[in-house]
């Protein structure tokens, strides 16, 4: 029996179809449900669903043989122990610097920047490379507020279509990284269970593929 | 200030108590007169060293491990063991330098800056065996076989040991004289196993031999897979008939899943041919590793070959 670990929320109902597809169904509606652990329709594969930040650090401590997370989520928590085995490539999206309208020109003068976000180790990596030192303040959501009333010069985060961006009047800059959905498992069951975890791979494989 | 909460002890460090205590001592016992009858000599290296002498040969890694402190009388920097191994390359090529074979055991505490995973211990009993002076596999079977034991006397059930062989890696990035940066990325992919990323790198190396590399995991029919992957290449031919050699003789253990992975990187550094990690179902991390360290007697005035196992005690007994 392995264990899968899924993200919540908008991956999730991308992930489902996916599934489904290869032939992998939940026995109870996740979305109505208020279980944590799912049964599927095959007796050698349970689900968890779990919030997407926890996603790597189940999967991690082999609590989840295997996990869909977004490669942002991954780059946040280090991917030690993991193994990194497909880009499932769904809910693609990136995360980037944004500034406040007025700003889009302008260079980066200061000595020290503050920036806001909850990607701290993607920002703190970014703006290191580009000999830049920053002061990171990590903000859980809403990350658009902190510019408009001065607690960051700058935010790191997921854009999808700019539209959140725009109605708080900042525009997207820099690329920090690109993201979408990855296929991770344990660096032990990859061991211990290695035909299993083979066999879903190479099945989820297929199905991108064929789309 | 009144200190209502000085039971606490640090993060990572943990007291055994009477229940727990016993089992862990007579595993030790079982496990030491084990290896002891195999007949390896069992040595007790001290806890504290050097700084220099400790570090020597080893890596960065086990460098930000190591506790760190002045010596009063000398001003001279000590460290606190993080790893036994090293302790036990020198005493081969210092003290014992006159025989050719030496087969060494040992059992101890060791410290370690940081737990290597969220909520792990940062104080380990580390129990392990080492040979020196044997080029050939003969010698990493010996080894093998004495970790086996001894996870099986901690009754460890679901057994899987996963073999792999850094020469093989070595032998590819040779071939293109990859080395520096590239190198350690290349190292970071291969590591996560992630296909994607490894075609991020296809601009600043031929990616193909790396993407078969990653494909060659799974049971023993991998080691054939190989050969026909790298029929031409001659070290790794050499590296495929000691995994072979290895393979062969441990498929007659009906109880052992064994595993090949072939992309297997892990201590790279400090390995130089098979490596050897175990598994058990439901523990995300590796129960026992070693491997062959060739290099590692330079720095002390003896290359020697080398190779050993080690294992944490602590880890070993909730097996059971």
């Amino acid at each position: 029996m392995i264990t899968l670990a899924l993200s919540k929320g908008r991956i999730l109902k991308q992930t489902l179809p996916l599934l489904e597809e290869i032939g992998i169904t939940l026995k109870d509606d996740p979305f109505t449900s208020r279980k944590l652990i799912f049964e599927t329709n095959r007796d050698d594969l349970q689900c968890v669903i779990i919030r997407a930040t926890d996603v790597p650090t189940y999967v991690q401590f082999g609590a989840a043989d295997v996990g869909i997370v977004g490669k942002d989520g991954l780059l946040e928590h280090g991917g030690e122990g993991l193994c990194e085995l497909l880009d499932l490539q769904y809910s693609k999206c990136r995360l980037m610097t944004a500034v406040r309208v007025e700003d889009a020109d302008r260079p980066r003068t200061q000595k020290s920047l503050r920036v806001a976000t909850k990607y701290v180790k993607s920002a703190k990596k970014y703006y290191q490379a580009q000999g830049i030192q920053a002061e990171i303040i990590k903000l859980y959501g809403a990350m658009e507020l902190a510019p408009l009333v001065g607690l960051a010069d700058e935010i790191v985060d997921l854009v999808e279509t700019g539209s959140t961006l725009k109605a708080n009047n900042l525009v997207a800059k820099e690329v920090v990284a690109h993201s979408s959905c990855r296929l991770i498992a344990n660096a032990a069951s990859m061991r211990v269970h290695h035909a299993a975890i083979a066999e879903l791979s190479d099945n989820l494989a297929s199905a991108i593929e064929t789309e | 200030m009144v200190n209502d909460a000085n039971w606490l002890l640090p993060e990572g460090v943990e007291e055994i108590l009477p229940d727990e205590a016993i089992k862990l001592e007579m595993l030790r016992r079982s496990v030491t007169d084990d290896l002891i009858s195999r007949g390896f000599q069992l040595v007790m290296p001290p806890v504290m060293e050097f700084v220099d002498s400790l570090l020597t040969g080893t890596g960065e890694e086990l460098d930000t491990q190591t506790y760190k402190f002045m010596d009063q009388h000398t001003h001279r920097m000590l460290g606190i063991r993080a790893d036994i191994t090293p302790q036990i390359a020198r005493i081969d090529s210092h003290y014992l330098s006159d025989i050719e074979i030496n087969k060494l055991c040992y059992a101890g505490t060791v410290l370690r800056t940081q737990p290597s995973q969220m909520g792990g211990q940062r104080e380990l009993l580390q129990i392990g065996a080492e040979i020196f002076g044997i080029e050939d596999e003969g010698a990493d079977i010996e080894v093998i076989d004495a970790m086996l034991t001894a996870l099986r006397l901690s009754k460890a059930k679901g057994l899987t040991l996963s073999l792999g062989h850094v020469g093989i890696y070595r032998a590819l990035v040779e071939e293109q004289g990859i080395r520096g940066p590239i190198e350690q990325s290349l190292r970071d992919v291969l590591l996560r196993k992630s296909t994607p990323d490894l075609q991020d790198l296809s601009g600043q190396i031929d990616i193909e031999p790396f993407q078969k590399l990653l494909g060659l995991a799974g049971s023993v029919k991998t080691v054939k897979e190989a050969q026909a992957a790298f029929e031409s290449n001659q070290a790794i031919a050499g590296a495929l008939a000691q995994l072979n050699n290895v393979v062969g003789h441990l498929s007659a253990d009906i109880d052992l899943n064994l595993h090949i992975d072939l992309a297997d990187v892990l201590g790279y550094r400090y390995h130089t041919g098979l490596t050897f990690n175990a598994y058990v179902a439901g523990r995300g991390r590796t129960v026992a590793q070693g491997g062959r360290y060739d290099r590692i007697g330079k720095q002390f005035g003896r290359a020697r070959p080398a190779t050993g196992f080690s294992a944490d005690l602590k880890t070993l007994v909730k097996l059971g």
